[in-house]
């Protein structure tokens, strides 16, 4: 038989209680425990509704109260499952009712958006239920939770997530067979880089020494072998240094460097995923365009002459008409092809997929460091006042880190692969961002550095955005 | 070290029937940090509140929890009672044990587990609550009225008469508004400007009033207490600080057949003038667009003609910047223009006219003086037909709600006409009767029983002209539809009452709501219906939805009253529930990164820049800001901020993650 939830056995600190005033009961079957984030204004209103009317529901949901479901964080529904939950409700206005106008739209656009990444991951989305309530609606109230403790019962205890804390050994069987098959994305390292094209070069030599740049960002070639290594010149003497690396990388990533930005007016080598993130970058503010000078480069590295990078036109070259509306951003057609190979297993098949990858994540934080939309001052993950997600490289800690990591990428993320590259455990990470991008692009129409003008996506909201998925 | 007491309150039965409120006591006493614990029959009542002020000497309490009814019900009581205690009042919180426990759940274990968890829960998240403040905001002790009809005109009065300034704003060029042009009014039948007109010169006249005519609201920027408006004072062409209002200008001024909007395209005016004769204040303004002098440069007969020299026709719109505490909009409607009914003779029959132009033609003041003449050819209608609900309560057409004013104003035109054309027949075709208010069904009876209106419960369909009469097509709505062809020589339409054309776009400026059909919205349908959304904001009138002129005065008094109410404290107070940007010493100061994703996200605009700068004023890095003064504490910012660096107050991160971790070990 299943362990039976004991409400009060200890002190989440680990101290154990003793002397509780209320033994535990035993009862006949597995009674699920569940968190559910209200927003004050409806569901709780609700709620008490419900209680005032005496309806009457199952014991086993504890309610956390916050002002606003644009209160609710991602934070807090993953942190309720790794500490246990079997499942999770998530409740607020209706879209038009919320007391702060328009809170509960931006959370909306967040749960599809958390919804299609926990897929992604293989959670089972039974687990998350999502529902509007009134003030008016406690028979609502009452309803959605018998739906769900009932739905819960049956289910079980999540065992499968809760398992990542323990001693996990994935089952790999259902990925077992030909290794081409599996879906993941091949790194070529040894990519190598062209030299520079002798336009390029001089464009760059004049911009020195006429002072119109500070410095230019490039590449080099390592002294051990290896992918080029991004680098930055301040003399037109060092022109003759500098590589255009065809794939790989990104550049952008430098301007995170406070040596970099305090460079002054600063030439960059830039590709497509250049642009796109250099777009990505003004939107939020990190750059200043006045202080880039963009030295285009197409796929084989021939120099195009100093670009508007904000020009769709330029990020448009490199798109054709079909291929950009139905895979956004600068994806590889691999990553897409690995995406839907994934999309195809099952949700447990998923689960084990990734919990196969992320047993050899060893938390180096490559990916972040590689990453140029990965600019916080301080990483969520560095913060202790509370400590949201497990820092250790262990099942916790490693789903948490690469979940949350995604989720922050969630229409910035440009596709350039710059994580997957620098991941020394080979963790097909460019899989999950393709999977936030499609949705951002299929549910929203939000392309990442598409244009540096207009609001990011998590921001941003549509009276009519999609919500089929919310009862 | 905290020290916190937990009170679980039996409520009479109403928890203690299912919750085992000693046991549940017991349990928090062995809670970290709890330092003391009891339960009581009723810890809302005196003794109760007493034991919790005891408490908190006796044992220095640092945070305080009450298990009892809902915190929506009581937490002011309980955050008081530990106030007076001398314990800062955000550091009580309440688990709530009656409504999301007791009354739902039946099994006595079961619910007293949970209730253990509730306590539990708040007792973790007490202990990483912050003493708050209430915050403090000074106030602008001067109001903004926008709107020159009865609505604004009585707020204006109002807050003036309370002693505070304001700054009433009208688009045209007189108060009045749309009162102004009624000729009677239901169901006393005063004359509409007999009552109008003193409270418009009053308005002009009182020394707390600033009126500005001509005159439109450009931008609002700021927040409650601290609004800063944006006004463009439109160009005159007169001088009216040189300007008399003699009345040569417009008696001379030879563009005279231009068709009058106060009299409802019915009458026609000057390009230089006044709308109408009892305008205040009395001063003309001229129509750029009909004026000879700005069409073909020729004419300038007001400006040879003017005894002081006020004509000026090189005047500018000029902008000029007021600062406000509170705002009152009083905007207003409009009626539904025919061309919206094609049904009803093609929208341009010149028999067809609306009820505003009928107040026109039954106005002594109006183009016929008082006489009812149809516009077509100026004879006196023998039959007369009035259509309610045209464009109202017609979900196909885009309006399902009903106009409210029509059914009362319809009977008082049938009753005029009656009074003024003692031979001519009066019938109205009506879908109901609706005259809820005082004497208002007493008035519809007199217009049917002493003045023999004739009320058909019907539908008008068409309108078509025959033989120089109206035919009216309806259904006979009490005879299963069948079909009535009514004669009639003038149609009178009820048209709708509709939101002003720019309300959206004023609403937008204001940063208040609007429903779909684009009347302003109320902060509560039922509790608050003159606030809006955004505090310091208020409604007066029909902007709000169609309203009758004593509604439309109550509401504008209540306004008026809520203004007096914020802007005569001393300062304004408000709950300290924002958010607030992460900050830390040098050389970090922040680890905001000033990617502005939280000011996209703020519903209320309340995200501003700071710059950080070091002693040599060079500048050091960008951050965010939360202005207190416009954050109303929803927390969306802090979703979206993926560094962690902004958070709210009184449910900050801290105090999330305990609770979560407290209920699920």
């Amino acid at each position: 038989m299943t362990k039976v939830h004991l409400p009060i056995h200890e002190h989440s600190n680990g101290r154990p209680q003793v002397g509780l005033a209320i033994e535990p009961q035993e009862t006949g079957g597995f009674e699920p425990r569940i968190i559910a984030f209200v927003c004050k204004w409806c569901t709780y209103a609700g709620a008490d509704l419900a209680g005032t009317s005496r309806m009457t529901y199952a014991p086993n949901v504890r309610t956390i109260m916050l002002p606003c479901t644009g209160r609710i964080d991602i934070s807090l529904v993953v942190r309720a499952f790794l500490q246990g939950s079997d499942g999770v409700i998530v409740s607020g206005c209706h879209p038009g009712d919320c007391h702060y106008t328009s809170g509960n739209y931006r959370a909306r656009r967040r749960w599809m958006l958390l919804r299609d990444l926990l897929d992604t991951l293989g959670v089972d989305l039974r687990r998350l239920d999502l529902a509007w309530v009134s003030a008016a609606e406690g028979a609502k109230w009452v309803k959605t939770i018998q739906q769900f403790t009932d739905d819960m019962r049956q289910l079980g205890p999540y065992s499968a997530l809760h398992a990542v804390a323990g001693d996990y050994s994935p089952d790999l069987a259902p990925l077992a067979g030909s290794d081409d098959d599996a879906p993941g994305v091949e790194v070529d390292a040894a990519e190598a880089g062209v030299p520079l094209d002798p336009a390029l070069a001089a464009a760059m030599r004049q911009a020195l020494e006429q002072g119109t740049a500070k410095a230019i960002l490039g590449w080099k070639r390592r002294i051990v072998p290896g992918p080029l290594q991004p680098t930055w010149i301040t003399e037109a003497s060092a022109v003759g240094q500098l590589m255009v690396a065809v794939h790989g990388g990104n550049l952008t990533r430098l301007f995170k460097q406070p040596q970099v930005r305090k460079l002054g007016r600063v030439g960059l080598i830039v590709r497509y995923r250049e642009a796109l993130a250099l777009n990505v970058l003004l939107q939020e503010k990190q750059l200043d365009p006045q202080q880039t000078l963009a030295f285009g480069v197409d796929g084989q590295g021939h120099f195009l002459g100093v670009v508007d990078w904000a020009d769709a036109g330029f990020i448009r070259r490199w798109e054709t008409s079909t291929s950009a509306a139905e895979k956004p951003s600068g994806f590889s057609e691999q990553t897409w092809q690995s995406l839907d190979k994934l999309m195809a297993l099952s949700p447990a098949q998923r689960w084990d997929f990734w919990q196969q990858h992320f047993v050899r994540c060893i938390k180096c934080y490559a990916c972040r460091g590689s990453c140029p939309m990965c600019n916080c001052g301080q990483c969520f993950t560095d913060k202790n006042m509370p400590q949201w997600f497990p820092t250790a490289a262990d099942g916790p800690g490693n789903f948490s880190w690469h979940l949350v990591r995604a989720f922050h990428l969630a229409g910035r993320c440009v596709g350039c692969g710059a994580c997957e590259e620098a991941c020394p455990a080979g963790i097909p990470l460019s899989l999950l961002n393709a999977s936030l991008a499609r949705s951002a692009w299929k549910h929203f129409g939000h392309r990442a550095g598409a244009t540096s003008a207009g609001v990011p996506l998590q921001a941003d909201f549509r009276a009519n955005d999609l919500e089929n998925f919310i009862l | 070290m905290s020290r916190i007491g937990v009170f679980i309150c039996h409520c009479g039965e109403n928890i203690g029937k299912t919750v085992d409120c000693a046991q549940v006591a017991q349990a928090a006493r062995m809670m970290p940090g709890v330092v003391y614990a009891t339960d009581y029959r009723y810890t809302c009542s005196e003794p109760g509140q007493a034991q919790i002020r005891q408490a908190v000497v006796e044992h220095k309490l640092t945070g305080v929890i009450v298990g009892a009814c809902s915190p929506r019900m009581h937490e002011t009581t309980f955050r008081r009672a530990v106030a007076a205690a001398g314990l800062n009042p955000y550091l009580c919180e309440i688990a709530n044990l009656r409504e999301q426990c007791a009354w739902v759940h039946t099994n006595r274990h079961d619910a007293s587990a949970k209730a253990v968890d509730t306590v539990r829960a708040a007792v973790a998240r007490v202990q990483r609550n912050a003493p708050l403040m209430p915050i403090e905001i000074p106030l602008t002790k001067r109001a903004l009225v926008i709107g020159g009809g009865i609505a604004g005109i009585q707020a204006a009065l109002d807050i003036a008469e309370g002693g505070v300034q304001v700054t009433l704003v009208e688009r045209s060029n007189s108060l009045g508004g749309h009162m102004a042009q009624l000729s009677e009014t239901f169901p006393t039948l005063d004359c509409s400007q007999c009552i109008l007109t003193p409270r418009m010169v009053e308005a002009a006249s009182h020394p707390n009033i600033r009126l500005e005519t001509y005159c439109q609201v450009e931008r609002v920027d700021g927040y409650v207490g601290n609004f800063t408006v944006t006004l463009r004072r439109k160009a005159r062409y007169v001088d009216w600080s040189k300007c008399t209002g003699c009345g040569t200008c417009w008696q001379k001024c030879p563009q005279k057949k231009i068709p009058g909007e106060f009299d409802e395209g019915l009458g026609q005016r000057t390009a230089i003038g006044v709308p109408f004769p009892q305008a205040v204040p009395s001063k003309p303004v001229i129509d750029r667009d009909n004026c000879l002098k700005f069409k073909t440069g020729k004419c300038g007969i007001c400006e040879k003609l003017c005894p002081t020299g006020a004509i000026q026709f090189q005047q500018k719109d000029e902008e000029f910047t007021e600062r406000v505490g509170a705002i009152v909009v009083a905007t207003g409607f409009q009626v539904l223009d025919k061309s919206h009914l094609p049904l009803y003779g093609d929208g341009d029959h010149p028999d067809i006219i609306t009820g505003l132009q009928f107040e026109r033609l039954a106005s002594a003041s109006g183009p016929t003086d008082g006489e009812i003449r149809r516009p077509s050819d100026g004879k006196v209608p023998r039959t007369v037909a009035f259509i309610q609900c045209a464009g109202s309560r017609d979900a196909a057409g885009g309006r399902a709600y009903c106009s409210k004013i029509c059914c009362m104003y319809t009977a008082k035109h049938a009753l005029l006409y009656r009074h003024k054309v003692h031979d001519g027949k009066a019938i109205v075709l009506c879908m109901d009767v609706r005259t809820p208010g005082k004497g208002y069904d007493e008035f519809y009876r007199r217009a049917v029983e002493v003045d023999a209106v004739r009320y058909v419960r019907s539908r008008a369909a068409r309108i078509y002209p025959q033989d120089g009469q109206l035919v009216v097509q309806a259904a006979d709505t009490l005879n299963a539809g069948k079909r009535m062809d009514i004669r009639a020589d003038m149609v009178v339409l009820a048209t709708a009452a509709i939101p002003q054309e720019n309300v959206r776009s004023v609403a937008q400026m204001l940063g208040i709501g609007y429903d779909a059909d684009g009347w302003l919205s109320e902060a509560h349908p039922k509790l608050r219906p003159m606030e809006t959304n955004t505090a310091g904001i208020y409604l007066a009138g029909a902007c709000q939805g169609p309203k009758d002129i004593p509604e439309t005065v109550a509401q504008a008094s209540g306004a008026a009253a809520k203004v007096l109410g914020l802007l005569t404290r001393p300062q304004l107070q408000r709950e300290p529930i924002v958010a607030r940007v992460h900050r830390t010493s040098p050389p970090v100061y922040s680890t905001c990164v000033g990617c502005f994703t939280c000011a996209a996200a703020c519903p209320y605009q309340a995200i501003e820049k700071e710059e950080i700068h070091d002693r040599q004023g060079v500048l050091l890095k960008t951050i965010a800001r939360v202005n207190p003064g416009l954050c109303q504490g929803c927390g969306t910012c802090v979703s979206v901020c993926r560094s962690k660096s902004i958070d709210l107050d009184g449910f900050t991160e801290e105090q999330i993650f305990s609770a979560l971790e407290a209920l699920t070990v």
